[in-house]
Order: C-alpha cells, then sequence, then structure tokens
C-alpha cells in the first residue's frame, strides 16, 4: 500500500515537473561542457592550476573542493567551491608567505 | 546584386532540411520568385523525389562539377512553378566528388539569373557540410524540439560562428502545441532562449507531410496543411517581409484563447 503512495506520489511528481522541464536542464548541462571545449584532461588540469595558486595563500580542504559549470542568463560561468581551514604558514610550501 | 545563396542544415539528421527545403523553394516560386534548390547531400540524394522531379533527371551536380555538362542542362524545371529549378544530386558517387570551390562556382554562376539558391545540406558537420555553406550568403539551421537535435544546432551555430557564416536563423520543426502545453516538450521560447538566435519559422507536426513526399508535391501547395503555411511565412520572412508568427501556427482555437489569456496576448505575436 505504502509502495503504491510512493509510487502515485512519484507519477504526480513527474507529471507537475513535466519532461521538457528535465530537457531544459539537460540542454544547459551539455551545452556548457560543449562550449567549453576542453577535454576532461584539461579541465582536471585547470582544476589543478587553480588549486596551486590558492593553496599558496590558505589551507585548502582539497576532498570538499567542488568546480562546475553553470549557466545564468546568458553566461557561462565556471563555479568553483574551494572551503578552506586556516592561513597557510606552515614550511615547504610553494610561493610568498604571509606576514 | 544578384540572387540570394541560402544554405539549409542542421548537424543532427532527419530533422526536416530537405522537407524545409523543397518546401521553402515552392513557396519562394509562388511568391514570384526565380529559385533554384541545389541537392548538396551527395550519395544519398532526396531533393528530387520530395520535388516529385525524380524521373527528369539527366545531369547531375557532379557532372557539373566535372564539366561533363552545363549548368542548364542538369537544371530541372518543377511540372507547374517554370520559375523553379532543381539541381539534383548524384547517387552514386560521394562527396568528395565536389569540393567548396565548385559549391561557390556554381552558385556565381546562377547568382546573376536567379532570386535565390536554396542548397540543401546533408546532415554531419564533414566535408558535405562545409560544401554546403561555402558559398553561402544566409544559413538556416533545422532542429526539432529534442534535447540531441538542440544540441547538435549549438554545435553548428558554433561551427558557422568559426567560419564566418554565423550565426544563421533557426527553423524549428515538428512542434506539437499540445505537448508543449503539457510541460512534455520544449517551446519555441525554450529552444531560443538556449541557442540565443533568431528564429525564422515554427514549423508543427503536421499529418500532411508524409503523404505530400510520398507523392512528391510539398505540403506548402496544399492549403490544408498547417506546415504548409509555415513554410509559406518562412519564404516571405526570406523575402524581406515582417511577417508575424502565428499563434503557434496551432490546431486548437480554446487552447490559444487560453494562451492568450494567460499571456496576456501579445507574447505569441514575436515577429520575425
Ligand atoms: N513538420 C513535419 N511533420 C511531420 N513529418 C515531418 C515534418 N518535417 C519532416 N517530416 C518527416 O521527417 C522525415 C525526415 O525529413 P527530411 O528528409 O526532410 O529530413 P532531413 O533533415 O533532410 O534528413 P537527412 O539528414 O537524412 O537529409 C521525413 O519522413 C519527413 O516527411
Ligand atoms: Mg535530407
Amino acid at each position: 500500500m505504502a509502495g503504491l503512495l510512493e509510487r502515485l506520489g512519484l507519477l504526480k511528481r513527474a507529471g507537475r515537473g513535466g519532461s521538457a522541464a528535465s530537457a531544459r536542464e539537460r540542454l544547459h548541462f551539455v551545452l556548457l561542457h560543449d562550449r567549453i571545449d576542453l577535454s576532461p584532461e584539461e579541465l582536471d588540469r585547470m582544476k589543478k592550476e587553480i588549486l596551486e595558486v590558492i593553496s599558496r595563500y590558505v589551507a585548502v580542504e582539497s576532498d570538499r573542493v567542488d568546480f562546475a559549470l553553470e549557466h545564468r542568463r546568458r553566461d557561462n560561468l565556471i563555479v568553483a567551491e574551494v572551503p578552506f581551514s586556516k592561513q597557510k604558514t606552515g614550511p615547504g610550501q610553494v610561493g610568498r608567505e604571509t606576514g | 546584386m544578384g540572387g540570394k545563396i541560402v544554405t539549409i542544415t542542421s548537424g543532427k539528421g532527419g530533422v526536416g532540411k530537405t522537407t524545409a527545403t523543397a518546401n521553402i523553394g515552392v513557396a519562394l516560386a509562388q511568391l514570384g520568385k526565380r529559385v533554384v534548390l541545389i541537392d548538396a547531400d551527395i550519395g544519398l540524394r532526396n531533393l528530387d523525389v520530395v520535388m516529385g522531379l525524380e524521373n527528369r533527371i539527366v545531369y547531375n551536380l557532379v557532372d557539373v562539377a566535372e564539366g561533363r555538362c552545363k549548368l542548364r542542362q542538369a537544371m530541372i524545371k518543377h511540372k507547374l512553378l517554370p520559375d523553379l529549378h532543381l539541381i539534383p544530386a548524384s547517387q552514386t558517387r560521394d562527396k568528395s566528388a565536389v569540393s567548396q570551390s565548385d559549391m561557390i562556382q556554381v552558385s556565381d554562376w546562377l547568382r546573376p539569373e536567379v532570386d535565390f539558391v536554396l542548397i540543401d545540406s546533408p546532415a554531419g558537420i564533414e566535408r558535405g557540410f562545409r560544401n554546403a555553406i561555402a558559398p553561402a550568403d544566409e544559413v538556416l539551421i533545422v532542429t526539432n524540439p529534442e534535447v540531441s537535435a538542440v544540441r547538435d544546432a549549438d554545435r553548428i551555430i558554433g561551427l558557422l560562428e568559426a567560419a564566418g557564416k554565423g550565426p544563421g536563423k533557426l527553423v524549428l520543426n515538428r512542434i506539437r502545441q499540445d505537448m508543449v502545453q503539457k510541460g512534455e516538450m520544449l517551446s519555441a521560447d525554450d529552444v531560443t532562449d538556449i541557442l540565443a538566435i533568431k528564429m525564422i519559422g515554427i514549423v508543427p507536426e503536421d499529418q500532411f507531410v508524409v503523404p505530400a513526399s510520398n507523392k512528391g508535391v510539398p505540403v506548402v501547395l496544399n492549403e490544408e496543411s498547417r506546415a504548409g503555411l509555415a513554410y509559406h511565412n518562412i519564404a516571405r520572412r526570406l523575402n524581406g517581409e515582417n511577417v508575424p508568427f502565428l499563434p503557434l501556427e496551432e490546431e486548437d482555437g480554446f487552447l490559444r484563447r487560453l494562451t492568450r489569456l494567460f499571456s496576456g496576448g501579445n507574447q505569441l505575436l514575436k515577429q520575425g
């Protein structure tokens, strides 16, 4: 019974959104990737280099870093979410030291 | 001065390029224009059949390119419209039989003689597509309201821009207003929003299209056909007229009135 109700709920949700809504979302996603025209390797390298630069200044929590391509209005965006814990002061780090 | 060279292309196959070329060509001829259609889909010729001219072919585009006949000899006159001609593709050769400069040469010969040359491009982004757009003054991109077709149209728009032929204008084909209303199909606004180029026509899915190509009589000659009306409007827009978009060239009068109510009545009358 619960399963049936659940399924009905699911159906209803799907109906409300409509498949056109998922078509729109999926198109935005594939077009962003098509338009940036970088191979996965290049994207990876870009991400690494950006993180390298940021890491010179702050300690990055690298396992929680998130890079995403987004489409807002007419703009294609690279959105980076880079959590950091504290100012970098440890020895052996590349780049400028603060203080 | 001289005629305008318009290439009809798409990226994805089977979206309605050949149907559009035939119908826009007939509609332009009905408007009194001198028109030549060129089938640039070498090896997969279709435009002759859709036009109902397959039994009159002697020479084709490859014969012209290779100097085996004069341009005039490869031009087949339409049965009803004497100012409408077709240059068919070869069915036996492949795309390497024609070059970009051949296409430009043929177009330059035709330009002083006609008002419009419409070139039916093959699908894809390879040599055949490059040949078809080489002489173009204007490019129409046909797409369907589906993810894969719109994605490929976006790729084509990028390539056109890189080739200095962009951005082109969009023909959205096979739209079903009932499905758009239910939220089960991308709308014309969705597609223009995503591709960010100008729309030149919205052609509904239409039951008269297949019988028309069965008979070799383009659907624009059928006055009952809504797709035919849409192609007619595209021809007028190509010809420089400012034709308002129909209330989505729609089937259901009640739905149309509802849409008008909700949209304030003027949203549907985008200018072409
Ligand atoms: N508006 C429409 N309503 C209904 N059927 C359509 C419509 N437009 C095209 N079709 C049908 O879709 C099919 C493909 O059309 P068409 O041959 O014009 O596409 P194409 O883009 O030229 O294909 P190709 O890439 O193979 O050259 C045909 O059967 C045609 O009759
Ligand atoms: Mg075709």
